[in-house]
């Protein structure tokens, strides 16, 4: 196997042709990643047919370079201009962009690639290393095991919320009831459409997350583009800080499992890796550091960015080992495979296997070499913040349109965004936990289809979430999270009350 | 206006919110008998939880302002002096200037009204040189045209009648 | 001064476009195309229709000249790009590349019917089969079997709702007289694992998707929804051999607004039919199973077989929804 990976990397860096597609992988998913609008499943559908005269291995090299790399340059723009540039990168603007506000655009971007490498590396080689293994636990999650994991991410909410517990739960609740509009994926009902053909497929979450986050940001700092420009000075970019890398390591081992796990789950994808690995990043903290989240904490940074490109490369395991996509972009890859004259599936690995760890290879050094030209391309991005917002802002505004229209080529979106971004200004005035509405409409689809599919899959027998042993697990697990705080709470009074009588 | 008035509007807001669409549940009818959880039920539950929140949101403010009452430590609001335009504060006017060019994106398209909203975007937020917002708006224009429409072969907006027929020059 | 620039900007801009606008008209059918065509997909990007959109484009391309933008917008299994199409000018450069079309109308989603779209051509009749875990059942009489024993509750998975897998296992359901549960899955990708998992008893799926997982032998058809046994699969029984009627499948095609002109169709219609015949797009449906019944249909024949799928639809959209 070892000698497989060998010849897969001297494949990768002394063919001339394969280090040409690495490098320009590497450039079109850093520059199309980092600009809201172009996401890495649009990058890939176009890159399909210029591979087609290709020999196999460049073109893969090509391909899934450039998926690779996308799942963290969508984070470049969340963190400095709280517009996400990919799907991915959503959650990232929670910590992101507070941390470059605070002067400290440099370290937040440090903190997203060495994190992105990370969860890239060990997830690169989980997929190398372990996939039939990760193909089975997939296979064992169903309807039941999904509606339980989404149960856990939304019991994270009392979290999130700080000390308004009614209003973060009004969030989430906004949040699901967002994401029930359209049209119904298991029965085909159309829900408060209002005769609109446009929300015939809901509420993309890219509208909502623009609106909510950008534009809001842009109407509160038209104010701000008046006064004197501070000039943030200029903090030394490192990517690797020996404190910081303390802190949040263990954030990032949580981070890179969460994000594998997920991430193999056909259909679920690295949006909701990162905003389950958020969650739980907030819940595993000391109660006195719950404040500091979506303030620029180090950690929100971590968790999301981690956990996103562990994803990423988790999603390539069904598509490999099973032949399975879990997600769009894996389905365009499992079109440009066929394309080739090659399945996916456990046979690719015995009949193909060069081009397999060829493969594995590109995305190694992909991921490494993000570390490398990192530093220059972070040296001109964080200068982007000393721009004069009076420039800054309006881009901002033009990329908020273009980024919403691209989703599905859609104008109603545009105006979709357009109100959020008022309610969002308002909310945040009112400081609101904005990101309990994320919450809710991620996991809205997950939490009531998946109910729905799986009391279906059941013949109407509820008894079917706590039959199943991973779903039982899960759901004893959020139920134990859920009321911990609570106890605990209670157990602390009393004892403060014993100590003064 | 202070914390507890600023809690009964977010909470009546909600409230509202979730009466109406409440009312408008029942004209959900499920096209497909033979499922057991029917598409309305999620949505009931959200917003009967939603009013009851809402309900306990303005209970808990109002024995909290009672409370806050007798204390009168209502912390000083950050009113720092604003620019205004025809009386309406920056960001009004930044709203309507976006919400403005978002309408007009569908009847001019993308070119004009970008162009259009750069200009007098840059202007309101205060860049003093007329030269530097037309070059401004204008460079961004093509750049963006040439990357989304050009490049990576997206149509943006292309308006109606006349403007449409232009847009489709470039794009 | 500001606003005096700006006045100047915008009557230049005005005059820019009044020009635009008048050296467009004159006889635009004869020189067709001059410019790009937009072709609007009701799918995301990846999914069966898109690929059979770009296959077809990227050939058409080249036999017309022009450049031609696959535009995917996704929502209501297509209606969402039927209503944009109907809301483009009728000047024959806006198309819809699409496989539910008879049915969203059908099912009242998609309020342009025949009436206000054209079917320019047929591309392919998609081929349905009823996959199952090999070690479950071994044979469709096994699968009834199962079914009428435990009325209810055999689990068959497609995807989405409302869409041709809930029809096809609806009208298996009645014509096998069994009772099926349908589950309405996310995509391909949570019903193929359902299958594989244990979780789906069967899946209604197209050759192409499930090729990958037939090859390893973790799933193995059943019936095939045809009328004549498939030269691949000579051993796999017909739903036709099973007395049942029932041979639907997703017709990809394309479409264009009722009110464009005729000749625009036909430059349409023939530069298709040599995208259809040319060794591109055969090599392409070999690849991925779609040539296992012959596609083509020009406008004509396509048009009449839509208002028979309607009609047949129709019937079976109310008989679904319990109406």
């Amino acid at each position: 196997m070892l000698d497989y990976l060998i010849s897969g990397l001297l494949n990768v860096v002394t063919d001339p042709i394969n280090l040409i597609m690495l490098i320009a992988a590497i450039f079109i998913g850093y520059l199309g990643g980092a600009i809201p609008g172009v996401s890495g499943t649009m990058l890939v559908v176009i890159m399909v047919p210029v591979t087609y005269s290709f020999e196999p291995d460049s073109a893969f090299i090509l391909l899934t370079g450039i998926y690779a790399i996308t799942a963290f340059s969508g984070a470049i723009s969340a963190i400095l201009l709280r517009t996400p540039g990919t799907p991915e990168a959503v959650v990232t603007t929670f910590d992101g962009y507070p941390m470059a506000q605070k002067g400290q655009p440099g370290r937040a971007l440090g903190i997203a690639i060495f994190c992105s490498v990370v969860g890239g590396v060990i997830g690169t080689l989980c997929l190398m290393l372990i996939s039939p293994a990760l193909a089975n636990v997939a296979l064992s999650f169903s309807a039941p095991e999904y509606f339980a994991l989404a149960v856990m991410g939304l019991t994270v909410v009392a979290s999130l919320s700080g000390k308004a517990l009614a209003k973060g739960l009004i969030g989430v609740l906004i949040g699901l009831m967002i994401s029930t509009i359209g049209m119904d994926p298991l029965t085909g009902t159309l829900r408060y459409t209002f005769g609109s053909s446009a929300l015939l497929s809901g509420i993309d979450l890219i509208p909502v997350i623009i609106g909510l986050f950008a534009l809001s940001e842009f109407l509160k700092k038209t104010t701000e583009s008046h006064a004197v420009q501070e000039v943030i000075s200029n903090v030394k970019t490192k990517l690797f800080e020996i404190e910081i890398f303390k802190k949040i390591k263990g954030t990032m081992a949580r981070s890179t499992i969460i994000g594998i796990f997920v991430g193999i789950l056909p259909g679920i994808g690295a949006t909701t890796a990162s905003m389950l690995s958020y969650s739980e990043t907030v819940r595993w903290s000391k109660e006195k550091e719950k404040d500091s989240y979506g303030k620029g904490n180090p950690k929100g940074i971590a968790a999301s960015e981690t956990a996103n490109n562990a994803a990423a490369m988790g999603t390539l395991v069904p598509l490999l080992s099973l032949g399975i996509p879990g997600g769009a972009t894996a389905a365009v890859l499992l079109g440009a495979f066929v394309l080739h004259g090659m399945q996916p599936g456990p046979t690719l690995f015995s009949t193909e296997p060069e081009l397999m760890y060829t493969i594995f290879a590109a995305l190694l050094i992909a991921n490494l070499v993000m570390l490398i030209v990192s530093k220059p391309f972070i040296k001109i991005f964080q200068k982007i913040v000393n721009v004069p917002y009076s420039i800054l802002g309006p881009l901002i505004v033009v990329f908020c349109v273009i980024g919403t229209y691209t989703v599905r080529n859609s104008y109603v979106d545009i105006l979709i965004m357009v109100v959020f971004g008022i309610i969002g200004f308002i909310l945040e005035k009112y400081r609101f936990p904005l990101a309990t509405i994320i919450l809710g409409v991620v996991l809205g689809p997950l939490t009531e289809s998946q109910f729905r599919r799986a009391v279906e899959m059941s013949s109407g027998d509820f008894s079917i979430f706590f039959t199943r042993p991973i779903s039982l697990t899960l759901l004893i697990i959020s139920a134990l999270m859920l009321f911990f705080p609570l106890i605990s709470g209670l157990f602390k009074k009393r004892k403060n009350q014993e100590q003064e009588g | 206006m202070n914390q507890a008035k600023k809690d009964y509007i977010f909470y009546s807001i909600v409230m509202i919110f979730a009466i109406f669409f409440l009312a408008s549940t029942p004209q959900i009818q499920s096209t497909n008998q033979s499922f057991i959880i029917g598409p309305a039920t999620w949505p009931y539950i959200l917003l009967i939880l939603m009013i009851f929140l809402g309900l306990y949101g303005i209970v808990s403010t109002l024995i909290k302002a009672k409370v806050m009452k007798s204390e009168e430590l209502i912390a000083k609001e950050e009113a720092a002096p604003v620019k205004k335009i025809f009386h309406l504060s920056i960001p009004v006017v930044s709203l309507l200037v976006v919400i403005i060019y978002v309408l007009l994106l569908n009847v001019i398209g993308f070119i004009f009204s970008t162009v259009l909203f750069l200009y007098g975007i840059t202007l309101l937020l205060g860049t003093k040189k007329q030269l530097t917002a037309i070059l401004f708006s204008i460079i961004t224009m093509v750049v963006f045209v040439i990357l989304f429409s050009v490049l990576l072969q997206i149509p943006l907006p292309r308006g109606i009648g006349v403007f449409r027929e232009l847009s489709l020059f470039f794009y | 001064m500001k606003f005096k620039i700006g006045l100047v900007l915008l009557s230049v801009m005005m005059l820019l476009a009044g020009c635009g606008g008048n050296s467009e008209e004159g006889n635009a059918a004869n020189n067709y195309p001059e410019r790009n065509i937009e072709v609007l997909v009701g799918h995301g990007a990846g999914g069966g229709t898109d690929l059979f959109a770009r296959a077809v484009t990227s050939e058409l391309e080249d036999i017309l000249g022009v450049n031609i933008n696959v535009v995917n917008q996704e929502g209501g299994a297509g209606v969402v790009a039927a209503q944009n199409a109907y809301n483009a000018p009728s000047d024959g450069y806006t198309l819809v590349g699409d496989a539910a079309f008879p049915l969203t109308v059908a099912a009242g989603t998609n309020q342009h019917g025949l009436d206000d779209f054209t079917p320019i051509a047929r591309f392919q009749s998609d081929t349905y089969a009823l996959w199952v875990d090999p070690d479950k059942y071994s044979s469709i009489e096994d699968f009834i079997q199962a079914a009428e024993d435990n009325p209810g509750e055999i689990t068959v998975g497609g995807t989405g709702s409302m869409g041709m897998d809930e029809f096809t296992v609806f009208l298996l359901g009645q014509e096998a007289e069994v009772d099926l549960s349908f589950i309405a899955m996310e995509g391909a990708g949570d019903m193929h694992a359902g299958v594989i998992g244990g979780h789906l008893d069967a899946m209604v799926e197209e050759f192409g998707p499930a090729k990958a997982l037939y090859d390893d032998g973790s799933v193995e058809p059943l019936v095939v929804f045809s009328e004549e046994r498939l030269d691949e699969f000579p051993d796999l029984p017909t739903t036709v051999e099973n007395g049942w009627d029932l041979t639907d499948g997703n017709e990809r095609g394309f479409y264009i607004k009722s009110d464009a002109d005729p000749e625009i169709i036909s430059v349409l219609e023939e530069a298709m039919k040599e995208v259809y015949d040319s060794e591109e797009y055969k090599a392409y449906e070999e690849e991925n199973y779609l040539h296992l019944r012959e596609g083509w249909m020009d406008s004509e024949e396509f048009t009449q077989r839509t208002e028979e799928l309607i009609e047949r639809y129709t019937e079976v959209a109310d008989e679904l929804q319990g109406n």
